[in-house]
């Protein structure tokens, strides 16, 4: 559990390398995309449909827009969306596996059919339904992909707080007279954040491709250019039929880039908190 | 030294990068002769052993040489210039292994005869099925295991039968020679007696050579011709039982001796174990800290419920120490997680200075008061907090203290032999076990109790911590005047160490009395049975002994009548149907749940 071995974890593995280049230059562009953007993403022009150009370096959109342009500003909605909604689907998947774990019986039985059906219904479908019944906005696509995706993080926590709740320093601060509240926030917790960590950065690339998928459905927020409204625009003008490649293959490997980058992360953190994938020090 | 050894090892190094782990190693085999190889964890005991069967990961370098005379071979075998696939043919044809940890040693999801046959097919092509079927229930014969054992799987054998069936598939290709690593550690004294029993008998029916591995000093007298003790990958002292035992030439030996109480031995008046404490005068009159009244506590199982402890009544008087000692599966674990309130009773009352546990502030009461240490040193410390703050917890849960935490947190270091600025910002892994029990204690420390519930303290740990753990107890009663509830399964431990003692079986409480009164003249025959199954490091000693057959019952089957009558080698006419109760027997002050008593 040292400092040292998660740097050389991130900085000492060329997938530690990978996944940090691309992440770290992901949330750059999220955060000054539009400051870099060499046009306005949203104007217009009679520039419609052109090849990369010295002026348009990744050509132009249906409605004549610069697709770089686009492209640096849409980064922002993608990451948003997915930290977003990994976060929420982490804390109520935490929640949910800790009360479950630790307090067994009704409470677990009750949470775990909850976290069953969850893990049953088919994600993507409730999504769009949940999706169109709301007015589609950035917030209700945070709270959509959120909502749907926490069962899987609250099965993995509910099975290590099982464990957990089974050990000797557990029954030696339950000895000491400790409360519930107590023995969850410095035992049970503390042993579990990395296994959550590990996870959330999974859900993260989940949740990046589920904002993708949503707004090439149409529903994502109207308002907004993210990847995933770039590629739906794309494919409602003919794009792809056009020949217009410019206008596909950026979004596409954008998304691809950044869901392999945080996978190939959320790997490296879940080998190292697992040390049956790792033969490292138990945790 | 016999013409031609069986097997010769000499200057046998291993090699961890620099680091040496088996340092020039080097002794000799005769055809069924037995070699006890001992020492503390880490000795290279069991590298010895795996080297021999050129088992060790890539990771460590062997040199030396190992070589094998098999009777069976024309010539002889050099273990270190044979090819993997040549190794693969010696291993198990002629020298096997029994596996530390039987536990897990043996595959969960395959039925143990297949598991029996495997080498048999391996090695010996061309066997028909029926041969192996055959060979495989001779062998299950062999090591006193019933036929129908190979269609069961691990699961559901006990830890005797599993540790039986690991000696049964050892033998299964007639190797000459059976090295056997810790084959009885896990095993409580009743069951680790039988096994012995066991392997004395296949070396003599077999003419079996053995090499025998164990931390255990009284083991090794018992089943072993000669005894090699290790320290630091080094042989100190070889030789036979009698002259290691007897008069030991190496410091290292006479300290291992030394930390084993011998029961009955009259000890030179020093510290710790090895002799009986000086004991203080029983203080029968003051009243006790906690009173135990008839405590029932049950669990429901998919068997039906079982009852752990089932009507158990005693007094722990303030400054005493009272050792629980039984089998494991007795309820005594139980018991003492009921008293601290940790466990449910069914029924029953537990009092703490005359008023009852159970509401809210008498519990609060029960755990300033008293505390607990647990068995397991690696697994009560959160990994994730530093000494410091596992000290402090208690006071932090309890309100306990506010500017003064520090000062007591650093008293209780003091109290347990660590040195607080050295410690206090370590976290577990850099600790060994020793000084991992003694945070542990001082956590239970630093609220100051007068009584402290130690569930087997000491069994996970080597034999020299092992005493410096005991000695930190005991100077603790002696100098605060703690009272300590001492649990665990070594008799002789409980004789050296307890003043009183209650001894249980199957839930039960069957005898109980002064420490020295139950061991040294048991009055019940199950303490009786306890007593000689305890293996004593004395040459020629346990010999010719009579062990109690079979294994705890099944704690949702309660027998009948006396529960212990099914095993009872004295049992006559009314133990099946009348349960007996405590009656005064033999010394003042000793009671015994025996119908012999009750008559007269």
């Amino acid at each position: 559990m040292s400092r040292e071995r998660v740097k050389d974890l991130l900085l000492g593995t060329w997938r530690g390398r990978f996944g940090i280049t691309v992440l770290g230059l992901a949330i750059f562009v999220a955060i000054f995309g539009p400051l870099l953007a060499p046009y306005d993403a949203y104007a217009s022009s009679t520039d419609v449909l052109q090849p990369p150009s010295w002026s348009h370096p990744l050509g132009t959109t249906e409605s004549g827009s610069d697709v770089l342009s686009q492209l640096l500003v849409g980064a922002r909605v993608s990451i948003v969306v997915g930290f977003a909604a990994a976060l929420i689907s982490a804390v109520l998947g935490s929640l949910v596996g800790l009360a479950g774990g630790y307090y067994g019986g009704w409470t677990d039985r009750g949470l775990d059919a909850l976290e069953n059906w969850f893990l049953v219904i088919p994600t993507l479908p409730l999504m769009i339904v949940l999706a169109r019944v709301l007015e589609p906005s950035l917030t209700v696509l945070i709270a959509v992909i959120g909502l749907t995706s926490w069962a899987g993080t609250g099965r993995i926590v509910r099975a290590q707080v099982l464990t957990l709740r089974e050990r000797a320093f557990v029954e030696r601060a339950r000895a000491l007279g400790a409360k519930d509240g107590y023995i969850i926030r410095t035992h049970i917790l503390p042993n579990t954040l990395p296994l959550i960590f590990a996870n959330t950065v999974l859900i993260v690339a989940v949740a990046i491709l589920s904002e993708a998928a949503l707004a090439f459905l149409g529903l994502g927020d109207p308002t907004r250019i993210s990847w995933g409204t770039m590629l739906e625009n794309a494919f409602s003008s003919s794009a792809p039929s056009a020949g217009a490649w410019w206008y596909v293959i950026p979004p596409g490997l954008c998304i691809t880039m950044v869901v392999l980058a945080v996978s190939v992360l959320g790997y490296l953190f879940e080998e190292y908190v697992n040390p049956r994938l790792n033969e490292a020090e138990a945790v | 030294m016999s013409p031609s050894p069986l097997l010769e090892i000499e200057d046998l190094r291993v090699t961890a990068g620099e680091r040496p782990i088996v340092d020039g190693v080097g002794f000799s085999l005769a055809p069924g002769e037995a070699l006890g190889l001992a020492g503390e964890s880490g000795c290279g005991k069991t590298t010895t052993a795996l080297a021999v069967m050129r088992l060790l990961p890539p990771s460590l370098k062997q040199s030396g040489t190992v070589t094998l005379h098999p009777p069976a071979a024309s010539k002889q075998i050099n273990i270190g210039r044979r090819t993997e696939t040549g190794m693969q043919l010696v291993r198990w044809h002629h020298v096997s292994l029994v596996f530390q940890g039987a536990m897990n040693s043996l595959n969960p999801v395959r039925k143990v005869g297949v598991q029996i046959a495997e080498p048999i097919l391996l090695h010996e092509r061309g066997v028909s099925g029926s041969e192996v079927d055959e060979r495989v229930s001779e062998l299950l014969g062999t090591v006193g295991l019933n036929d129908s054992i190979a269609g069961r799987y691990a699961h559901q054998l006990s830890g005797g039968q599993r540790q039986r069936a690991m000696i049964a598939l050892a033998l299964a290709c007639r190797p000459p020679l059976v090295i056997a690593d810790e084959p009885t550690t896990a095993l409580d004294v009743v069951t680790q007696a039988q096994v012995l029993q066991l392997l004395e008998r296949l070396r003599e029916q077999l003419g079996l050579a053995l090499i025998l591995i164990s931390h255990d000093l009284g083991v090794l007298a018992e089943t072993c011709d000669r005894v090699a003790i290790m320290n630091e990958g080094k042989i100190v002292e070889i030789g036979s039982v009698a002259q290691v035992f007897g008069s030991p030439q190496d410091s290292y030996t006479r300290k291992l001796l030394d930390a084993l109480p011998v029961i009955g031995s009259q000890g030179e008046g020093g510290e710790g174990a090895g002799s009986p404490p000086a004991r203080a005068p029983a203080g029968a009159a003051a009243s006790p800290l906690m009173r135990v009244e008839d405590v029932r506590v049950e669990f429901d199982t998919r068997a039906g419920i079982a009852r752990a402890v089932d009507g158990v009544s005693l007094d722990w008087r303030p400054g005493e120490i009272l050792g629980i000692v039984g089998e494991s599966g007795c309820g005594k674990s139980t018991l003492a997680r009921t008293m601290m309130g940790l466990q449910e009773p069914a029924a029953g009352t537990i009092e703490l200075d005359g008023a009852p546990i159970g509401g809210k502030r008498a519990m609060q009461g029960l755990r300033r008061r008293v505390q607990m240490v647990f068995q397991d040193p690696y697994q009560t410390l959160n990994p994730r907090q530093r000494v410091r703050t596992i000290v402090t917890e208690p006071l932090r849960v309890q309100g306990v203290g506010g500017d003064d935490r520090e000062e007591r947190v650093r008293r209780a270091l003091s109290d347990v032999g660590l040195d607080p600025d050295t410690y206090l910002d370590r976290y577990p892994h850099q600790l060994s076990g020793g000084q991992r029990q003694r945070v542990s204690i001082a956590a239970a420390l630093v609220l100051e109790p007068e009584g402290l519930i130690c569930d087997e303290p000491v069994s996970m740990l080597d034999t020299s911590v092992r005493t410096q753990i005991l000695d930190v107890l005991t100077d603790l009663q002696r100098s605060r005047g703690l009272a300590l509830i001492f649990i665990t399964h070594d008799l002789s431990l409980a004789w050296s160490l307890c003043d009183r003692i209650a001894v249980m079986y199957m839930g039960r409480i069957v005898e109980s009395g002064e420490a020295a009164d139950v061991i040294e003249r048991p009055q019940h025959p199950y303490t009786q049975a306890l007593v000689t199954a305890v293996p004593v490091p004395v040459p020629g000693g346990g010999g010719g002994r009579d062990l109690l057959g079979g294994e705890l019952p099944d704690p949702t089957a309660v027998p009948s009548g006396c529960r212990f009558h099914p095993r009872c080698p004295k049992r006559f006419e009314p133990c099946d149907s009348v349960d007996p109760e405590l009656v005064p027997a033999g010394a003042p002050g000793q009671l015994a749940a025996c119908l012999l008593h009750q008559r007269g």
